[in-house]
C-alpha cells in the first residue's frame, strides 16, 4: 500500500510515519509529508469506502455541498486565510478565529453582515486576546473598508460573544514597527529605547484614550533620533498609520513632560518618580485658568476704565502682540526650572536658561506655540535634522527646532520678553484689549441686527459717515425688526410641563420675524430656481421618471414598490414567453451560462431571444424551433408560464429541468453543475 | 465636542439635595420631532425660504436654519420635521413652532402635532483625571473602551437609559435622555464611581 518514497538524501526505506501523521526521513530529518489524515482511500469487504481524501485545507470537500452552513463556513475559512496571509497570523490563531466565527454564526450574527467583516472581527478579537501586534487598521486596509465600519462589527461581536479583551498595550507593537523601519543591526537597541519611552509615556498618562499606534510612532521617532537614524515623520507615519498632526501632538505632549528634560544617558539610568496628569486634563485646566484670568482682568480693567481717560490709539500699536504673549505664558509646561547649563549648543536638551542657544533659535521658536504653524515647524525640523545628523550618536542630540527636541527653549525666551515689558505697558495693552473686545461685540450686535432685516446701518457707514454722526442719529425703532420673547432664566430650573404638549396652534409668534426668513423678492426666487434646477438636473430627470412609473403603477392597480433596482426589468412582460424568460434569467442570472449549457433561448419566440441578447442563435433554429427534438424546448407554448412551478406541471416541463437526459453533448456532470450552481458559484462575496 | 463645560456654578446656587455632586451638567443639544401633517413640496420651500438648503441627491430633506433660537431643522416631504441644536426644551419647542409657522407662511396647511423631545445631550467636567482602564475593568458589562477606535470610555447605563462618554480629562458627555432629569440622574449615579477611579493629582499642576 505504501508508495515508494525517496527522500532528497537518497534514503528510500527508513521513514518514520508514526505519531502525528507526518512522514519524516529518519536519515536527514526531512519532513516529506505532514498532517495527512488519510493518504489513501481504502476499500473494505463491503462496498463502503474507508476514509475520504481530505486535503489540508479542504476547500473542495463538497459531498454535502448543499448545506449552506457548510458552505458559508468554508467561505469564511477561505477569507480567514486571505486576510491572515499578509498579516502573518499564526495557524492556531486562525483556527481560533474560525471557532469564534462558528459561534457567531450560531447566534445568527453573520446574517445581514458581510462575511469578510465578521471574519476580520473574529480574527482581530483573537489577535487582541493573544496580544499579537496587529491593529484594527491593518485589517481594514486589507479588506479595503472603513476602519470604523469594521470597528462597529467588532464591537458588536465582542458584545455578542461576551468577550473580555485586554486593553491594547502600545509596547507590543514596537517590535513590529521597528522591524519595518529597518534599523539594521541596531533594531534591538532602538526597540529597547522605544519601549522605555512608551513606558515613560504610559506613566505620564499620555497613552490613555490614545491610539496605541500614535504613542508608538512618537516613541519610535524619538528612539530613532537617539540612535542617530534619519527617519522622517513621513516614514514613521507610513509604518504606524496615524496622521501627521496626531504624531506631532504626541511629540508635543511628550515634550511637556519632565522626562523630556533628561538627556539620553540620564534617561537610561534615572527613573523619575513623578507622574504627570493626562495632557488633555492639563489643557482643560489651562483653558479654565485663562478664562478665569481674563474674566478677572476684565472686571479690574473696567473699574480702571472709569477713572482713567487715556488715549487709545497709541496703545493700539502694541495690542497685537499681547494675546500671543499671554498665551505663551500660559502654555509653559508643568516643569520645574532647571539651572543646568548647556553642554553643547546643538543639544537643546539643556538649553533652558542658556540664552545663547535661545537667541539662535528665536526665529524658529516663534512658531513653537502656534498651532497654526505646525506644518511649517515640521518642515523646519526636517531641515535641521539633516544638518545635525553627523554628530555623535549616543548623545540625545536633537536639533534646534521645535518638534524633535525633548525640551523647549522658548520658555527662556518668553520669560525675558515678558520682563522687557514693564508693568505699565502691560496694563496699557490689556486695556486696549478690553476696548477692542467690547468694540467687537458691538460690531457683532450690528451684524445681527442687519441680518435680521435692519438695513440702515451698513448703508449709513458706506456713505462715509463717521461713528459720531451715526450715534447722533435717532435709533431705529426696535419694534420694526425685532420681536422679543420672554427671556428664559438660565441655570437650574423646572421645565414647564407645557413644553411636552404634543400639539400646538402656533399662535403668539412674531410675523415680522418669520417674514425675515421668507424670500419675498420674485427675482431672487427666479434666480434661485435657475441655479437649483441646473445643479440638480440629473435628479430632476430621475425623479420625473420615478413619478411616471409610480403613476403607471397606480393606474395598473399594483401596489407601490419600495425600491427599484432596475427600472427596465420591472416592466410587465408583454407575452407569456417573455415572462418565462424573465423567470429563467432570474434563476440562472447569467446569460452566458444559458448559452454554455445549451439552455439557449431558442425555446422562446424570436423577439424574446433577441431581447435576451443571445446573439449566436442560428436562423434555422428559429424557424424550426418547435420541431427540433430538444428536451429544452417545451412542447406546448402554454407550458411556458408554468416553468416556475414545475411541481404540478406535466412531464414535459420536468424535462426542462433535466436537459442531460436528452442532450447528447452533456452528461450528468452538467446536471450537477446546474443543480449546484446557485449554491457555490456565486459564493464569492455573498453571505448565505 | 467644543462644549463649554463650566458648570460648577457657585456652590450656594446648586441645590445639593438634587445635585449631591455639586455639578449640574449643561444641556448642549436637544433633538425634537414634530409632524406637520401635510405633504410638502420641498422645492418650493427650498426656493422660498431664505436660509434653506436642499440637495436631493445627497439627502431627501430641506435643511432650514433660524437664528433665534439658533437651531437647524430637517423638513421631509411627508411633513415630518426634526429640530436640532436647541439648548433647552423650551427653545427647542419655540424653534419647532417657528419652523412650522414658516412652512405655513409658504402656503402649506401645516399643523403642529406629535411634538416630542427625542434626545437630550448634556456635558460637564468633573475636573479630575479618571483612570479609564481601571473603570473599564471594574464595569466591563456596561463599558466599552477601545482607544484604537474612540478615545473615550463609553458607559451604557441601564437605569436611566443614558449613554455616557467619559474622557480621561474628566469631561463627561451624557446622551440618550428624553427628559433632563435623566441626564441629572445619570450623572449623579456615575459621579461616585468616577471619584472612585480618580487619578490622584500630582504637583505638576502647581507650576502652571
Amino acid at each position: 500500500m505504501a508508495k515508494n518514497r525517496v527522500c532528497v538524501c537518497g534514503n528510500s526505506s527508513n521513514f518514520d510515519s508514526s505519531g502525528d501523521g507526518s512522514i519524516v526521513c529518519m536519515q536527514c530529518g526531512n519532513v516529506l509529508e505532514s498532517s495527512n489524515i488519510v493518504s489513501e482511500v481504502q476499500f473494505t469487504e463491503s462496498s463502503t469506502i474507508m476514509g475520504n481524501f481530505v486535503s489540508n485545507k479542504s476547500t473542495r470537500y463538497r459531498s454535502l455541498g448543499r448545506d449552506s452552513r457548510e458552505l458559508s463556513l468554508e467561505n469564511a475559512r477561505r477569507k480567514l486565510e486571505e486576510i491572515s496571509a499578509p498579516l502573518k497570523i499564526r495557524q492556531h490563531h486562525i483556527e481560533s478565529a474560525q471557532r469564534s466565527f462558528e459561534l457567531a454564526m450560531e447566534h445568527n450574527f453573520t446574517k445581514g453582515r458581510r462575511t469578510k467583516l465578521v471574519v476580520a472581527a473574529c480574527l482581530y478579537s483573537v489577535c487582541r486576546r493573544e496580544k499579537t501586534p496587529h491593529l484594527l487598521i491593518d485589517f481594514s486596509e486589507i479588506l479595503q473598508v472603513n476602519v470604523f465600519v469594521l470597528a462597529n462589527t467588532f464591537l458588536q461581536l465582542i458584545k455578542l460573544l461576551n468577550l473580555r479583551l485586554p486593553i491594547v498595550d502600545p509596547s507590543i507593537y514596537i517590535q513590529r514597527f521597528t522591524q519595518s523601519l529597518e534599523f539594521g543591526d541596531k533594531t534591538n537597541a532602538v526597540a529597547h529605547t522605544a519601549n522605555k519611552l512608551v513606558a515613560r509615556m504610559k506613566r505620564d498618562w499620555m497613552s490613555v484614550g490614545r491610539k496605541p499606534s500614535g504613542i508608538c510612532g512618537a516613541a519610535l521617532y524619538l528612539a530613532s533620533k537617539i540612535h542617530g537614524f534619519k527617519r522622517t515623520l513621513k516614514e514613521i507615519i507610513h509604518v504606524v498609520k496615524v496622521g501627521e498632526i496626531t504624531l506631532l501632538r504626541r511629540l508635543d505632549e511628550f515634550q511637556k513632560t519632565p522626562a523630556a528634560t533628561l538627556k539620553f544617558d540620564e534617561f537610561d539610568n534615572i527613573e523619575l518618580e513623578e507622574e504627570c496628569d493626562p495632557p488633555s486634563f492639563i489643557r482643560a485646566r489651562k483653558l479654565e485658568l485663562k478664562e478665569l484670568k481674563s474674566k478677572e482682568e476684565m472686571e479690574r480693567k473696567l473699574k480702571k476704565l472709569d477713572d482713567d481717560d487715556e488715549d487709545f490709539e497709541e496703545q493700539e500699536e502694541e495690542q497685537e502682540e499681547e494675546p500671543e504673549e499671554e498665551l505663551k505664558q500660559l502654555e509653559q509646561g508643568p516643569k520645574k526650572k532647571s539651572t543646568r547649563k548647556s553642554i553643547d549648543d546643538n543639544s537643546s536638551v539643556s538649553s533652558r536658561g542658556s540664552n545663547s542657544s535661545a537667541s539662535s533659535n528665536r526665529n524658529t521658536n516663534n512658531n513653537n506655540n502656534n498651532d497654526k504653524k505646525r506644518k511649517l515647524k515640521s518642515s523646519n525640523s526636517s531641515n535641521g535634522r539633516n544638518s545635525s545628523s553627523e554628530s555623535e550618536k549616543k548623545k540625545l542630540k536633537i536639533n534646534e527646532n521645535g518638534s524633535t527636541k525633548l525640551s523647549d527653549s522658548d520658555d527662556s525666551r518668553s520669560d525675558t520678553q515678558s520682563q522687557n515689558l514693564t508693568d505699565e505697558e502691560r496694563e496699557l495693552n490689556e486695556l486696549t484689549n478690553e476696548v477692542e473686545r467690547s468694540m467687537r461685540e458691538n460690531e457683532n450686535l450690528f451684524n445681527i441686527d442687519n441680518q435680521d432685516g435692519i438695513e440702515s446701518i451698513p448703508s449709513f457707514f458706506e456713505d462715509g459717515n463717521s461713528l459720531q454722526e451715526y450715534l447722533s442719529q435717532p435709533l431705529p425703532s426696535l419694534s420694526s425688526g425685532k420681536f422679543t420673547y420672554p427671556v428664559l432664566p438660565e441655570g437650574e430650573r423646572e421645565v414647564d410641563p407645557s413644553v411636552f404638549e404634543p400639539n400646538d396652534n402656533l399662535e403668539g409668534l412674531s410675523d415680522d420675524e418669520i417674514n425675515n426668513y421668507i424670500e419675498h423678492d420674485k427675482e431672487t426666487i427666479k434666480k434661485k430656481e435657475i441655479i437649483w434646477t441646473n445643479i440638480n438636473k440629473e435628479w430632476i430627470i430621475k425623479d420625473a421618471e420615478k413619478q411616471k412609473e409610480l403613476e403607471e403603477d397606480i393606474k395598473a392597480g399594483r401596489p407601490p414598490r419600495k425600491k427599484k433596482s432596475n427600472a427596465n426589468n420591472k416592466k410587465a412582460a408583454e407575452t407569456a414567453a417573455k415572462a418565462a424568460e424573465e423567470e429563467l434569467k432570474k434563476r440562472i442570472r447569467n446569460t452566458k451560462l444559458i448559452e454554455k449549457f445549451g439552455l439557449k433561448l431558442p425555446l422562446f419566440d424570436s423577439n424574446a431571444s433577441t431581447a435576451a441578447s443571445s446573439g449566436n442563435i442560428v436562423p434555422t433554429q428559429q424557424s424550426s424551433q418547435f420541431k427540433k427534438p430538444t428536451a429544452l424546448r417545451p412542447i406546448e407554448s402554454s407550458n411556458n408560464q408554468s416553468i416556475s412551478n414545475n411541481n404540478n406541471s406535466s412531464s414535459n416541463n420536468n424535462n426542462y429541468y433535466e436537459p442531460e437526459e436528452h442532450t447528447e453533448t452533456s452528461g450528468s456532470l452538467l446536471s450537477q453543475k446546474m443543480a449546484n450552481y446557485d449554491y457555490y458559484s456565486y459564493g464569492d462575496d455573498d453571505d448565505y | 465636542m467644543s462644549a463649554q463645560t463650566t458648570t460648577t456654578i457657585n456652590a450656594q446656587s446648586v441645590d445639593l439635595s438634587k445635585h449631591p455632586s455639586g455639578i449640574i451638567p449643561t444641556l448642549q443639544n436637544i433633538v425634537s420631532t414634530v409632524n406637520m401633517a401635510t405633504e410638502l413640496d420641498l422645492k418650493v420651500i427650498a426656493l422660498n425660504a431664505r436660509n434653506a438648503e436642499y440637495n436631493p441627491k445627497r439627502f431627501a430633506a430641506v435643511i432650514l436654519r433660524i437664528r433665534e433660537p439658533k437651531t437647524t431643522a430637517l423638513i421631509f416631504k411627508s411633513g415630518k420635521m426634526v429640530c436640532t441644536g436647541a439648548k433647552s426644551e423650551e427653545s427647542s419647542r419655540l424653534a419647532a413652532r417657528k419652523y412650522a409657522r414658516i412652512i405655513q407662511k409658504l402656503d402649506f396647511p401645516a399643523k403642529f402635532q406629535d411634538f416630542k423631545i427625542q434626545n437630550i445631550v448634556g456635558s460637564c467636567d468633573v475636573k479630575f483625571p479618571i483612570k479609564l482602564e481601571r473603570l473599564h475593568d471594574a464595569h466591563t458589562s456596561f463599558t466599552n473602551y477601545e482607544p484604537e477606535i474612540f478615545p473615550g470610555l463609553i458607559y451604557k447605563m441601564i437605569q436611566p437609559k443614558v449613554v455616557l462618554l467619559i474622557f480621561v480629562s474628566g469631561k463627561i458627555v451624557l446622551t440618550g435622555a428624553k427628559v433632563r432629569e435623566e441626564i441629572y440622574e445619570a450623572f449623579e449615579n456615575i459621579y461616585p464611581v468616577l471619584t472612585a477611579f480618580k487619578k490622584t493629582t500630582t504637583t505638576a499642576l502647581t507650576n502652571i
